[in-house]
């Protein structure tokens, strides 16, 4: 089953029309091809979406350790003062009971990072190395890691809607560099994901057309 | 597939996103609402697409009631309060541009404008790209630039995050309700309108539908795919 950029066709990523690429070039790219139906440019593949996807993991990984080492939020009431990372924050929240917003919590501002940015190491690096294990699986991860992602910004909504909610003499909340830190993790690992190409671990796997582009 | 068919059964010929495998509607799976591509599952597109022109207009008719409704409800949503707390010597209100304002008087200021951008400019903006395209369909066909709104729609959905800021606000409410006296306000159910609202516009109405089936052009186009144009 060849795959559209085998047959030297491109599908238009805005209007979804698939055209002929005349003349394709041997690195793949279309030279400027315009789509005939909305005339806008067509592209075989995302650009530079191994590269990009990379630099954006490799910041996001390099984020993460920041994000949770420092301190986020320090909650000051009339009977103490609290510091809380991202993690002492959900062991407080455990220990007063609140257990499933603890794990609500940890889940999303721990857990779907961690597998988001182990993820889409696994789909760039078996993409780089050309493998062609089991590409539907991975192709699911990719869905999976894209759909997910989002609800990373869970914690900083929480941090931001605290600190408008509690300001009194009696209680306050002050939110620190860790937060900013989480915060650029978060959008790091989206801008990943929106780099990535998927079809690029299909490209190993179709088996080359007679009719191909060279 | 036989391609004199073609033009009088409204047949659909995409690449599919995830995967690049060639496909018509007779190759891809179907059930109710949508296709989805034969090789890896991903979804092609809604049904909106396809049916006769009736059916279309309906569709989008639809969408566009949904998204013309959320606009006034988005307003709102930023006027009112989301929640309020009732403290021991305080009663603070807090609406969602009061949430940005509070961490950036902090010095907060990267957090302030994640949080401006991702529950207010980009959804926003996302609704005004869908409204735009969706009003001049309705009224003179493709809206100028649509190609460059269209993808613009497409990059800004998953930065738009109100869900995420409600369940936030689900979470807040969990930490602080043992403490404090906490009352939803009324922007909170303009803001679950909002959501609902692009959802079933969503669901309602591929926007690549804009241009009409591909099989609307010379059948032709199913056997022979269009030639891509240059721009000299």
């Amino acid at each position: 089953m060849p795959t559209a950029l085998l047959m030297g066709l491109a599908s238009c990523d805005r209007c979804g029309l698939v055209s002929r690429v005349p003349r394709p070039s041997r690195t793949g790219r279309t030279g400027n091809a315009l789509c005939p139906r909305c005339r806008s440019q067509l592209q075989f593949r995302k650009s530079d979406s191994l590269q990009r996807t990379s630099a954006f993991l490799m910041a996001a990984a390099l984020l993460f350790v920041p994000a949770n080492l420092l301190p986020v939020m320090t909650t000051r009431t009339l009977l103490k003062e609290q510091r809380d990372t991202i993690v002492s924050g959900v062991i407080s929240l455990w220990h007063a009971g609140s257990w499933p917003l603890a794990v609500l919590v940890f889940a999303a501002s721990v857990v779907v990072p961690v597998l988001k940015i182990s993820a889409l190491a696994v789909l760039v690096i078996s993409t780089a190395r050309q493998s062609r294990w089991h590409p539907r699986a991975r192709t699911r991860l990719y869905r999976w890691v894209d759909r997910v992602g989002r609800w990373s910004m869970l914690d900083v909504f929480v941090m931001a809607l605290l600190a408008a909610l509690v300001r009194s003499r009696m209680a306050s909340v002050e939110i620190h560099a860790g937060a900013i830190a989480f915060g650029l993790v978060v959008v790091m690992t989206m801008l990943a994901s929106q780099s990535f190409d998927p079809r690029l671990m299909w490209d190993q796997h179709a088996p080359p057309s007679p009719r191909g582009p060279s | 597939m036989d391609p004199s068919r073609a033009g009088s059964v409204g047949l659909v010929f995409r690449a599919c996103g995830d995967c690049d495998a060639v496909q018509t509607v007779g190759d891809a799976r179907a059930n109710e609402a949508e296709l989805t591509c034969f090789r890896c599952g991903a979804l092609l597109v809604l049904h909106g697409e396809l049916g006769g022109d009736g059916a279309v207009t309906r569709r989008r008719d639809r969408a566009l009631a949904f998204i013309l409704a959320a606009i006034p409800l988005f307003i709102a949503a930023q006027l009112f309060p989301l929640m309020r707390m009732d403290g021991h010597d305080s009663r603070i209100a807090v609406t969602v541009l009061g949430a940005v304002q509070a961490l950036h008087q902090q010095r907060m200021d990267a957090l302030a404008a994640l949080v401006l951008f991702t529950t207010v400019l980009l959804p926003a903006l996302h609704l005004a790209c869908g409204a735009y395209l969706l009003l001049f369909h309705a009224r003179r066909g493709i809206a100028p630039r649509a190609a460059t709104v269209l993808r613009l729609w497409t990059v800004l959905r998953p930065w738009s995050q109100i869900d995420v800021l409600l369940f936030g606000m689900l979470v807040a409410f969990g930490k602080l309700a043992t403490v404090f006296h906490l009352v939803p306000g009324a922007g909170l159910p303009c803001l679950v309108s909002v959501l609902l609202l692009d959802r079933l516009a969503n669901s309602s109405f591929d926007l690549r539908s804009l241009w009409g089936s591909p099989a609307a052009s010379p059948s032709d186009s199913l056997r022979f795919p269009s030639e891509a144009r240059t721009p000299w």
